[in-house]
């Protein structure tokens, strides 16, 4: 294998990169910022690339596309600290359950 | 916000290998690793984080149709015929007899890699489907004995290991966007590909003697949410098709491009999300379904006899030798149908009362323990948001019964314009090498037309990967068009840098709505034909307006136009076929024949020169099953082990 970088084109002067975190109904992942100590393990694992490093070290990463996340867990998976981070699924997606033994029966 | 990773949009960077392999899931890590351990120098491209990324990236937890594994009663070719059969011969009888083949050698593989596939920790000791020598876990058929229960959790972290062991080179973050061609002396073959970092915006072009293509199958295509994006559809919202979309553009040779199967899963909306709804397939077979007022469903064979014992739940039918069930499986024909409840309308008529459960209650310990723990809890997307979280809630399977939502494992009713690339959807038409219609490149995985679950997506990768770096030997490191890679360059950057305002969600919506209105369940000549106008112009006029700030954003957009691109030829492929077809649920208004005898064959479609060309293949073409399989692959089986 080789490699060879060849930089013939523009720089960040004309080409501005930014973003904005995107707003979404739902909350997909959670930070205890208590137990988090942003070694953002989560965000190299995350096949979506939902975060983005925190500008302060140390801090969690932030969640700037949570519209995207797939909630398959692997950033939790990844997580030296247990409950450093939380992952649940928007409210509509909470299946119901019930005590064996009941009835659903309204009379 | 300030960017923070580097910027180096305008930058190249050119890499050489001998074989590249694009997507770094289950298929791409094997074919990387098979080519590598053939002293291939190997460069592997990954959108996300190879270390979790494809379809089985959190987990995984049954491992079909390996036939050869020493707890099987059935033969590889036994499986694969019935596997076409139950399709009416719309199934990828090459791929699907890899799998059978040597799906057990990958398992192995696995646990030397350090992934977990046997119940080395005796948790199921005693149990029913437990071999006690070699500690398999056996799931579906008792008798058959093809699938195994394993611990896919370990399986993604395991493989990315063996590639840097190899001393494979995965770039992580940098997606594939068009495959290099050589035209040298009239000859066109593979060259490599170009690529764009997701962080950074480099621009890269990897030449390589041969390619791998082991990309995902398209999806974004009718189903799409512009809130709640990742969960549009079943797999990971970046597995778009973007190699069915290289691959179109390119020319190669598709097939069954024109089936699509009603939706069955979005979370976004209609459907909870895979495996955590009460029901009694897949993950949570065979799970006792109950009623309101609990009240136990009973489990029929084929027949309708109903089936007294738990145990007979695992068992084929009187005369039947054994039955099919899992990824790939739906509805499967009278031969190979197993143990199934009725339909829930169909138990309203009888008397039986809304809303139903799965009752692990009721399932011995260590049957109970297998779905929910093992089966969820290993699959992809169980562990965290749904084994943990719904403890974190207070669910205990032996005190709780879970809701359903829908018979079979549907958990939503959708609408009938709403559809899905699901269950052995359509893809790259190839050889017994696993070689495409071009010259230096294979494929493997979702990528093969026909394709279904990890046992397929490894065996196939693997296979591919070895051909791969056999090719590679006998060939140079072949030239490409400088021209065409700057024309790719400036194609790939123009939204970064662009005056428009049209934004990746908007025209992605556009598609899926005219997708919905021109291709749905019902399709006619008239609204294909309008779908293609409308698709076309999004392309001519909408797609150079896109706009990005960054390369994140840039890598959606580019998957966007790669939905439209996979779009336009799920429209061409719909339109090539002038009749209806049960199997590959087919529906055309015009032509309402179903399956006649003269369109009993694989359609293949490509592109050339702008120009949409179609031809037909028998649907056995893949010919003698052993015979080919030894014409190409050594006699002592090494290559496979």
């Amino acid at each position: 294998m080789s490699g060879d970088v060849n930089r013939n084109g523009t720089d960040g002067a004309t080409n501005g990169l930014r973003a904005e975190v995107v707003p979404c109904s739902a909350r997909p992942i959670r930070f205890d910022p208590a137990k988090c100590n942003g070694c953002n393990r989560c965000l190299e694992a995350c096949q979506v690339d939902v975060f983005l490093p925190n500008p302060e070290k140390g801090s969690p990463p932030l969640v700037v596309w949570p519209g995207e996340c797939w909630y398959c867990g692997s950033c939790v998976q990844e997580c030296p600290r247990p409950g450093a981070i939380a992952l649940s699924h928007p409210l509509m997606n909470r299946t119901r359950f019930v005590p064996v033994g009941s009835s659903d029966s309204q009379d | 916000m300030k960017w923070p990773y580097e910027n180096a949009v305008g930058a190249t960077e050119t890499l050489t290998s001998d074989v590249l392999v694009l997507g770094g899931g289950i298929a791409g890590c094997w074919a990387a690793i098979a080519a590598a351990r053939k002293g291939a120098s190997v460069v592997l491209l990954e959108k996300g984080a190879t270390m979790r990324s494809g379809s089985a990236g959190s987990g995984c937890d049954h491992w079909e149709s390996a036939a050869t594994n020493p707890g099987s009663t059935v033969s590889p070719e036994e499986l694969t015929a019935a596997v076409l059969d139950d399709q009416d011969g719309y199934n990828n009888g090459i791929s699907h007899y890899i799998e059978s083949r040597e799906g057990y050698d990958r398992i192995l593989d696995l646990e030397r890699f350090g992934g977990k596939v046997r119940d080395t920790a005796d948790e199921f000791a005693g149990a029913r489907f437990r071999d006690e020598a070699t500690k398999f876990l056996y799931a579906y058929d008792d008798r058959a004995r093809t699938t195994l229960r394993v611990w896919g959790t370990t399986f993604k972290p395991a493989l990315y290991r063996e590639c840097r062991r190899l001393g494979v080179k995965a770039l992580d973050r940098t997606a594939a966007t068009s495959l290099l061609v050589s035209e040298a002396g009239g000859v066109r073959r593979g060259a490599g590909a170009t690529a764009v970092n997701a962080r950074t915006g480099k621009f890269l072009v990897c030449r390589a003697k041969t390619t791998v293509l082991c990309m995902s199958r398209p999806a974004r295509i009718w189903l799409f949410h512009p809130d709640l994006v990742g969960l549009s559809e079943f797999r990971p919202p970046q597995c778009v098709g973007n190699g069915h979309a290289m691959g179109w553009r390119a020319g190669l040779d598709f097939t069954m491009m024109e089936k699509s199967v009603p939706a069955e899963f979005s979370a976004a909306g209609r459907s909870f999300p895979p495996y955590s709804t009460g029901n009694n397939h897949n993950t949570w077979f065979p799970a006792t379904i109950v009623d309101a007022d609990g009240r136990e469903v009973p489990y029929l064979d084929r027949d309708g006899r109903e089936l007294r014992t738990y145990e007979e739940r695992f068992q084929p039918a009187p005369g039947q030798k054994f039955f099919l069930m899992g990824g790939g499986v739906d509805a499967p024909k009278y031969a190979y149908r197993g143990p199934e409840v009725p339909d829930f309308g169909e138990l309203l008529e009888r008397g039986y009362r809304p809303p139903f459960y799965a009752d692990l209650s009721r399932l011995p310990e260590l049957e109970r323990r297998a779905i929910w723990g093992l089966m969820v809890g290993q699959e992809g997307k169980t562990q965290v948001p749904v084994l943990a979280e719904f403890t974190g809630r207070g669910f205990d399977p032996a005190k709780h019964r879970l809701q359903s939502y829908g018979s079979g494992w549907k958990s939503a009713s959708f609408l009938p314009q709403e559809r899905q690339l699901f269950g052995l959807p359509g893809g790259l038409l190839h050889d017994w090498d696993l070689r495409t219609c071009l010259e230096g490149v294979y494929a493997a995985g979702d990528q093969l037309f026909a394709s279904n679950c990890m046992g397929h997506a490894a065996a196939t990768g693997h296979y591919a990967g070895r051909h791969a770096a056999d090719a590679a030997r006998a060939t140079d490191l072949p030239a490409y068009d400088e021209a065409e890679a700057a024309r790719e360059q400036a194609r790939v950057l123009a939204p970064l840098g662009s005056d428009g305002d049209l934004g990746w969600k908007e025209l992605n919506m556009g598609i899926a709505k005219a997708m919905q209105l021109y291709c749905g369940d019902r399709k006619h000549e008239e609204t294909l034909r309008q779908g293609l106008a409308l698709l076309g112009e999004y392309e001519r006029e909408q797609v150079p307006q896109l706009h990005c700030d960054n390369p994140h954003d840039l890598m959606r957009t580019l998957e966007t136009i790669d939905v439209l691109a996979v779009s336009q030829l799920i429209l061409h492929a719909s339109l090539a076929r002038r009749s209806s077809s049960r199997a590959l649920c087919f529906d055309r208004v015009d032509y309402p024949e179903v399956d006649p005898e003269a369109d009993r064959k694989f359609f293949t479609i490509r592109r050339e020169g702008g120009e949409v060309r179609t031809g037909a293949l028998p649907l056995d073409f893949h010919g003698d099953l052993a015979a080919n399989y030894a014409r190409h692959n050594r006699a002592d089986g090494e290559d496979a082990r």
